[in-house]
C-alpha cells in the first residue's frame, strides 16, 4: 500500500544543509499498525509528513496505493489528503472558534458531500469516540483526552485508508493516553485502517504490530512486534514502564 | 470547494476577526465615501452646466461667418441659407433627435405693462424670437394659456375651440366681437379687427428674473420715487402677467413700413430655451410678423437652428457633419460646452484621484492587516491544507474575506457619501444665495454609481488581500503544523 524507496530528505542549503532522511526504503501494507520510533531529530515526523503528502520536496520514490506522491499536482495531493489520509497530531490542532462537531466536519469543506451529510457523519463519529454529549462544545471547554478524541473523529471523517499519528499521546496523561491508544487499536483491528504512529516512547510503540526505528534519518531496525495490552502494561501503579 | 461551503468558512472567519475587519474597513469606507461624493458632485455640476448653461446635447447651427478687422460678415457665404430645406437635411443626419428652427423679430418692437406686479406700467424695448412650441412643451406644465400658435390652428379635420370660427382657408380665426365680454375667458376683443383674439403666449429665460432680482432690483433700491419700492419677483407672480405689445414701433425707431400692430401678450412660463434677454413666442407669430413688416422672403430664413442629438456621445459626430459635410457653423455655446465639460471632467478626475489615493492607502492597510491575520492563522491554514484544502481554496478563502470586507466597506462608504451629499445640499440651499442657474441640488446620482462604488471597494480589498492570499496558499503545512 505504501512503498518508500530510497527516500532522502534535506533541510536548509549550502553549509547549513542537513540530511534528515537517508535512503529510507520500506513498505507498509494495508491494515498494518506500525510505530515509527526514534529520538528527537531522527526524522520520524518528516517521514510521516512525506507519507501524508504534506511535504513533497524529497528525493526517492514514495507511492501510496500505487500512485507516486511526487508526481501528483497540488489538487491531487489535496484530494489524497482529504479522502485517503487522516492526521492526528500531538497538539490536536483543533480550531478554537469552532464547536467539536464543526471541527470534526472540517474536512467536508474540501471534499464531497453537503453540510447536512457532514453534520450527520460528524455526530456519528463523536458518539463513537464517546463525545456524543459534547457536540457543541468548543475545544476550550474540552479536556486533553477529549480534544484528541475529537481530532481522531476528524481523522476518521472521510473514512481514510491510512491514519498518520504524530505523537498522539504526547500531550496527554498516561491514563488518557491509554484510552486513545485503545481507540487506535480498535480502529485498526475492527476496521482494518492502516495506522502509522510516530512516537519517541518505547512503551507506546510496543502497542503496534511493527516497530520501525529511525536514527539520524536511517532505518536501523524494522521488526515485527506482539502488541501489548496497554491497560496492563502502560498504566503501571508507579510509572513503571516495561522495557 | 463548493461556493456554499466556501461562503460558510469565509463567514466563520469574518465573524471571528470582526474587530480587525472593522478597523481595516475604515479606510475603505472613507475612500469610497469620498469617491461617491466627488463623482456625484462632478456629475451634478456637469449636468447643471451642460444641461442648462451650455446645453451640450443641443447644437445651434448658424451661418458661417468671418471677421475682417472690426467687422463680422457672412456675405461670403450668402448661398448658405438657414431655411426649411436645411431643416429637412438636418433631420436626416444620423443621431439627430429633433430640429428646431429659431427666428428673431426683424423690426422694432416695444412692450408696456407690469402694473399688477410692479405697481406701475413700464415701457421697454422688446427683443423677441420664435421657436417651435414642442421645444419647450415638456418644461411648461399646465400653463394657463397653452404655448402655441393660436392663429394657425387648422379646422380641416377638427373643430375650432370656443371663440374661433373656421375660416375660408380651413384656419381657425377669431369670432366677431365688439367687446371683451363677447369673447371666452382668456381671449379679448381686438378693437381694430373686431374679432376675439388669444393673447400671444410668451416664455422668458429664468436668467431674466435672476438679473432683475439680483441686479436691477438692487440698483433701483437707491432710485427716487416709486421705483425704489419695486418688489422682488417670483416665477409664480409673473406667470399670467399680461402686457401690450407694439410690433413695428419702439423707442429706437419705427418699422420701414411705418405702421404698427398692437397685440396683447401673456407670460406663460420660464424656459432655458428662451432668448436670454427678451421674450420668446411660438415661431408662427414671428414668421407672419416678419413677412408683414419685412416681406415674404424674410419669413423664410431662420436665424439659427437648434439640433437636438440623441445623446451627449453623439454630439461630436453630429457637429462634424454640420460643420464639415454641410458647411455650416456652430454657435460659441458648443465650444464653451466642450471647454466647460472638459474642465469639469478634469476637476472631477482630480478629486477622484484623491479618492483613489485614499483607497490605495486603505488597500495597503488591508494588506498589512491580512498579513498579520495570516501570520496568526498559520497553523489553522496549514491544518486546512492537511485536511484537503488546495492552494487555490486557501487563496479563495482569503479573497472571500476581502470580498466581504470590500462589500461592507463599499456599502457603508456609499451610504456615508450619500448622507454627506444631503448635508452639503442642505447647507448649500440654506446659506448660499440665489444666483443665475442655481441648481436645486449640487449632486447627480446615477444608479451605476452605487454599484460602481461597492465594486471599487471590493477591487481595492482584493488588491490589498492578493499578496497575503498568495502567501497563505504557500504556507508549508508540515512546518506550520510543527510550529516552525
Amino acid at each position: 500500500m505504501i512503498a518508500i524507496d530510497g527516500l532522502t530528505k534535506h533541510y536548509g542549503s549550502g553549509e547549513a544543509r542537513t540530511r534528515v532522511l537517508d535512503d529510507v526504503t520500506l513498505t507498509i501494507d494495508a491494515g498494518e499498525f506500525v510505530s515509527i520510533i526514534g529520538t528527537s531529530g531522527s526524522g520520524k515526523t518528516t517521514l510521516l509528513n512525506i507519507i501524508g503528502g504534506l511535504d513533497s520536496k524529497f528525493e526517492g520514490k514514495v507511492s501510496l496505493n500505487g500512485r507516486e506522491v511526487a508526481g501528483l499536482s497540488d489538487a491531487q495531493l489535496a484530494h489524497l489528503r482529504n479522502e485517503t489520509i487522516g492526521f492526528v497530531f500531538q497538539q490536536f490542532n483543533l480550531l478554537d472558534h469552532l464547536s467539536a462537531l464543526e471541527n470534526v466536519a472540517l474536512p467536508s469543506f474540501f471534499g464531497p458531500g453537503d453540510a447536512a451529510q457532514a453534520k450527520r457523519r460528524a455526530t456519528e463519529l463523536l458518539e463513537r469516540v464517546g463525545l456524543g454529549d459534547r457536540l457543541d462544545a468548543p475545544p476550550t471547554q474540552l479536556s486533553g483526552g477529549q480534544k484528541q478524541r475529537v481530532a481522531i473523529a476528524r481523522a476518521l471523517f472521510a473514512q481514510p485508508a491510512v491514519i498518520l499519528c504524530d505523537e498522539p499521546t504526547g500531550s496527554l496523561d498516561r491514563k488518557t493516553g491509554v484510552t486513545i491508544l485503545d481507540l487506535f487499536a480498535d480502529l485498526n483491528r475492527d476496521e482494518g485502517i492502516t495506522l502509522i504512529m510516530v512516537t519517541h516512547e518505547e512503551h507506546i510503540a510496543r502497542m503496534s504490530r511493527r516497530i520501525i526505528r529511525l536514527e539520524d534519518g536511517v532505518v536501523v531496525t524494522d521488526i515485527e512486534n506482539t502488541p501489548i495490552d496497554p491497560t496492563e502494561h502502560i498504566i503501571a501503579p508507579h510509572d513503571g514502564v516495561p522495557a | 470547494m463548493r461556493p456554499q461551503r466556501w461562503f460558510q468558512l469565509v463567514r466563520q472567519s469574518v465573524r471571528r476577526n470582526r474587530r480587525d475587519f472593522i478597523f481595516s474597513s475604515i479606510g475603505i469606507v472613507i475612500g469610497v465615501a469620498t469617491l461617491f461624493f466627488f463623482t456625484a458632485l462632478g456629475s451634478g455640476i456637469k449636468e447643471t452646466v451642460l444641461e442648462r448653461i451650455f446645453v451640450v446635447r443641443q447644437l445651434e447651427v448658424q451661418k458661417p461667418s468671418y471677421e475682417m478687422g472690426l467687422v463680422q460678415s457672412d456675405s461670403l457665404f450668402g448661398s448658405k441659407r438657414l431655411d426649411d430645406a436645411l431643416v429637412e437635411r438636418l433631420r436626416k443626419v444620423d443621431n439627430v433627435a429633433g430640429v428646431y428652427p429659431k427666428m428673431k423679430l426683424m423690426f422694432p418692437t416695444s412692450v408696456r405693462g407690469g402694473d399688477s406686479v410692479l405697481g406701475k406700467d413700464l415701457t421697454a424695448e422688446l427683443i423677441a424670437d420664435g421657436i417651435p412650441p414642442q421645444l419647450v412643451a415638456e418644461e411648461l406644465i399646465d400653463p394657463r394659456i397653452e404655448f402655441k400658435d393660436w392663429e394657425a390652428m387648422s379646422c380641416a379635420d377638427t373643430q375650432c375651440p370656443e371663440g374661433y370660427v373656421c375660416g375660408d382657408e380651413k384656419i381657425c380665426r377669431g369670432a366677431a366681437c365688439t367687446t371683451d365680454d363677447e369673447c371666452p375667458d382668456q381671449m379679448y376683443c381686438h378693437g381694430k379687427e373686431n374679432a376675439c383674439v388669444m393673447p400671444i403666449p410668451f416664455v422668458i429665460s429664468p436668467q431674466l428674473l435672476e438679473i432683475y432680482n439680483g441686479s436691477i432690483h438692487t440698483a433701483l433700491a437707491g432710485a427716487s420715487g416709486s421705483m425704489s419700492r419695486m418688489p422682488k419677483l417670483t416665477r409664480q407672480a409673473l406667470i399670467g402677467l399680461g402686457a401690450d405689445v407694439q410690433f413695428g414701433v419702439s423707442y429706437l425707431g419705427r418699422s420701414a413700413k411705418g405702421e404698427a400692430i398692437s397685440r396683447r401678450g401673456v407670460l406663460v412660463g420660464f424656459s432655458d430655451k428662451a432668448i436670454q434677454l427678451g421674450a420668446t413666442m411660438p415661431i408662427g407669430y414671428v414668421q407672419r410678423l416678419n413677412a408683414h413688416f419685412r416681406g415674404a422672403e424674410a419669413a423664410q430664413e431662420y436665424h439659427s437652428i437648434l439640433v437636438d442629438t440623441v445623446s451627449n456621445d453623439a454630439v461630436p459626430q453630429v457637429a462634424k457633419t454640420i460643420t464639415e459635410t454641410l458647411g455650416f457653423a456652430l454657435s460659441d455655446k458648443y465650444d464653451n460646452a466642450q471647454r466647460a465639460g472638459l474642465l469639469i471632467l478634469l476637476i472631477t478626475l482630480v478629486f477622484n484621484l484623491i479618492s483613489l489615493i485614499i483607497l490605495t492607502v486603505a488597500a495597503v492597510n488591508i494588506m498589512h492587516t491580512f498579513l498579520m491575520m495570516i501570520l496568526e492563522r498559520r497553523r489553522e491554514l496549514a491544518l486546512m491544507r492537511a485536511l484537503g484544502a488546495t492552494r487555490g481554496a486557501i487563496r479563495a478563502i482569503v479573497l472571500g474575506e476581502a470580498t466581504i470586507l470590500g462589500a461592507f466597506g463599499g456599502i457603508a462608504g456609499t451610504a456615508l457619501g450619500w448622507v454627506s451629499t444631503k448635508v452639503v445640499d442642505i447647507a448649500f440651499n440654506q446659506h448660499v444665495g440665489d444666483f443665475p442657474f442655481k441648481p436645486d441640488t449640487l449632486f447627480s446620482f446615477a444608479p451605476w454609481m452605487f454599484g460602481a462604488c461597492v465594486l471599487v471597494a471590493i477591487v481595492f480589498c482584493w488588491i490589498g488581500a492578493l499578496l497575503p492570499a498568495i502567501r497563505a496558499s504557500r504556507i508549508d503545512p508540515a512546518a506550520a503544523l510543527a510550529g516552525r
